[in-house]
């Protein structure tokens, strides 16, 4: 098997010698033909899955796309103009860029208009909880049980437009009212104030907001749900069945060789 | 010999070793290291002496008293203390805390600060389901004091339960009236007397041991912390200082010393308290201090200081009622009377039910003052763990002091009779 993806890269090294010899499949000879791979990628950096260092970019997601293109021969292009992760998505469903590595969470409503391949990590999804908030309705249900707690109608819990987050919210606290926000930075202004309970998104983004404010951490309570993943996957557009096939054995041959698994450790 | 005995015992070179102690805590940590095991193994002699005093005492005492029918004139004044002196420490607390701002005034660096020890210390146990503090509360208090087994008891070292059950065989022997129950009375005593004189050998070790645990104590001290919330610290010093002052004064006008005399008297229990964190381990220093030094009457001592430790704890009380003023505070909660009330009475049953729990689970207690006013626990709970070291020592000794107080109180140094009654049985 290794042999055969390892003759298959070496053929792809030479582009020549292949179009001679060896008609790829069709999406894969796309690629190959334009020299680069299109990755769309959010226009904001979310450390460590994409980030600036030394003014070069770097993070879990750019390695792998990078790694993803020396694979398959080709240089790597970044499609950054999605604002949203819907957009990032959607870049790969209208066919504007090959393949998405943006910390996009392979959920079912996206997975209705493009293929997302293995999980190449799983993070779990945390709360940001307004302590003062959290301690009286404590005290006023008698339930210690957060999630249970949460699932109320006088509870309102913001989330990211445009985010899995919206759906993941809606099925675990279909009681709530879940709030839209296109600004994280507003939902966290919002629960410090107050009007909202909580602020849902992924470890990611809550670990990130904390490590930058850890004042933060004496009005704001950070509660991991360890019963909840978030597994993150590759986008590929629909017709590109091949790309899917070669992108699913990359990724098992990565995770046999623990290499996310050492990216995780590397930025983590 | 006799001069360096007395040297041992006197209250400057206890104070200089207090003084040579805290600089080695805080100047050379790893020497203050090196001197933990002997301040620990000081403790654990102080302890070893701890619970047979308390229970000779105890049993001794309350025989006695019933013997002599006295007991209920000394249980009304003991009670009416009590609820003031605890009622006085929870108002002490809210005062100085309103006073002082304690909460409200923390700099954005005491944030950072704080922010980061509550989420380290909640990263460690974080998961799911929350599991700081189930139900602390009084049916925890009650489940500590009646024992199933008294044996298990002792090995565990269960204070409240000991207590519990020497009180029960004191009242009984005493009821019981019977030439055999004062025999099993004297016998008591003079294990008792053993126990103290032993006690004071211990005691010419006293700068020894004092200086090695506060070097340990005030090295383990984790100074960033300390400097966010030196607001809160610096008034509960305050407040201790302030009950500390009028316990020396009820003191000296119940007892028949010069004030002077009085402060002189009250330096054995209040360095061992200091030194110890422990108001149990200082039961035989107060009681020292109030049979020899100010002539007390022994029945009542015997009986109310062990009593006391458990049950009059306004240094506890005190500490709950100024940190839920913090923690209101920090949380911008402004609270009117009747809240200010569920404050104090809830400090007075936490700080109560905190003397049967040891360590973290006292401390948990908080949570009576803070789930009724619908504050937040476990952020107050992980910051009162951090400050516990710097403000636990003075804290016992407002407790060990106020019971002192109390002793006097109740037994008005006169000499009851009941020792002339049992001589004349």
């Amino acid at each position: 098997m290794r042999l055969i993806f390892l003759l298959f890269t070496f053929l792809n090294l030479s582009p020549v010698f292949a179009k001679d010899t060896h008609k790829f499949a069709p999406d894969i000879q796309r690629i190959i033909d334009r020299g680069t791979l299109v990755v769309a990628l959010h226009k904001d950096n979310v450390p460590p899955f994409s980030m600036l260092k030394q003014g070069l970019l770097t993070g879990i997601d750019v390695e792998i796309a990078q790694d993803i293109a020396t694979k398959l021969g080709v240089s790597l292009k970044f499609n950054r103009q999605p604002k949203t992760y819907d957009e990032v998505v959607n870049f790969v469903a209208q066919g504007k860029a090959d393949i998405a590595v943006s910390l996009i969470s392979s959920s079912l409503d996206r997975a209705k208009y493009v293929f997302f391949s293995k999980p190449y990590l799983i993070l779990k999804q945390a709360l940001l909880i307004n302590r003062l908030g959290l301690a009286s309705l404590q005290h006023e249900s008698n339930n210690k049980d957060i999630r249970s707690l949460l699932n109320n109608p006088m509870v309102k819990i913001g989330t990211m437009v445009s985010t899995s987050y919206i759906g993941f919210a809606h099925q675990d606290y279909p009681k709530a009212t879940i709030v839209n926000y296109d600004s994280w930075d507003n939902i966290i202004t919002d629960v410090k104030a107050g009007i909202l309970l909580a602020a849902f998104y992924d470890e990611i983004a809550i670990n990130n907001w904390n490590k930058q404010h850890p004042e933060d951490s004496l009005y704001l309570k950070t509660q991991i749900l360890t019963h909840r993943h978030d597994p993150l996957a590759i986008a590929i557009n629909s017709k590109d069945t091949f790309l899917l096939e070669w992108i699913n054995l990359y990724i098992s041959q990565e995770n046999l060789d623990g290499n996310f698994q050492a990216l995780k450790l590397k930025y983590f | 010999m006799k001069n360096i005995t007395s040297l041992l015992l006197s209250p400057w070179i206890i104070f200089i070793s207090v003084i040579i102690g805290s600089f080695i805590g805080i100047f050379n940590p790893d020497v203050a290291y090196t001197l933990k095991p002997f301040g620990s193994i000081y403790l654990q002699l102080l302890q070893m002496l701890v619970l047979p005093v308390l229970m000779t005492a105890i049993i001794s005492g309350l025989g006695r008293l019933f013997i002599s029918g006295s007991a209920k004139d000394y249980l009304f004044k003991v009670l009416l203390f009590l609820i003031m002196n605890l009622l006085i420490a929870a108002a002490i607390g809210i005062s100085l805390g309103h006073l002082g701002k304690v909460g409200s005034s923390l700099g954005s660096q005491a944030q950072i600060t704080l922010g980061k020890t509550i989420s380290s210390a909640e990263s460690n146990t974080s998961n799911d389901s929350q599991n700081i503090n189930n139900t602390p509360g009084i049916y925890i208090f009650l489940q500590a004091l009646v024992p199933s087994n008294i044996f298990q008891a002792l090995v565990n070292g269960d204070n409240l339960a000991i207590l519990f059950f020497s009180i029960m065989l004191g009242i009984s022997m005493g009821l019981l009236g019977s030439s055999s129950s004062h025999t099993a009375l004297d016998v008591v005593d003079a294990f008792y007397s053993a126990f103290l004189a032993a006690i004071n050998w211990v005691m010419y070790l006293l700068p020894f041991g004092l200086c090695c645990l506060f070097a340990s104590q005030i090295a383990q001290v984790g100074l960033d912390v300390f400097w966010a919330m030196s607001t809160l610290v610096l008034y509960i010093y305050c407040s201790a200082l302030i009950l500390i002052f009028i316990y020396t004064l009820l003191i000296y006008y119940k007892s028949n010393a010069t004030y002077l005399q009085t402060l002189s008297a009250l330096r054995q229990p209040f360095f061992v308290a200091l030194g110890t964190a422990s108001s149990f381990a200082s039961i035989p220093a107060a009681l020292n201090a109030l049979q020899e030094k100010l002539e007390v009457n022994r029945d009542i001592s015997d009986l109310i200081i062990p009593l006391g430790m458990t049950i009059n704890p306004p240094g506890s009380v005190l500490y709950f009622a100024i940190a839920g003023t913090f923690i209101a505070q920090i949380y911008n909660v402004s609270l009117d009377f009747s809240q200010l009330t569920i404050m104090v009475i809830g400090a007075l049953f936490a700080g109560i039910s905190s003397a049967s729990a040891p360590g973290i689970v006292g401390l948990s207690m908080i949570s009576m003052v803070l789930i009724p006013l619908g504050l937040p626990v476990e952020v107050a709970v992980i910051l009162l763990i951090a400050i516990d070291p710097i403000v636990d020592p003075i804290l016992t000794v407002v407790n060990v002091l106020s019971n002192c107080a109390m002793t006097l109180f109740a037994a008005d140094t006169k000499t009851s009779d009941s020792e002339a009654v049992l001589d004349n049985i």
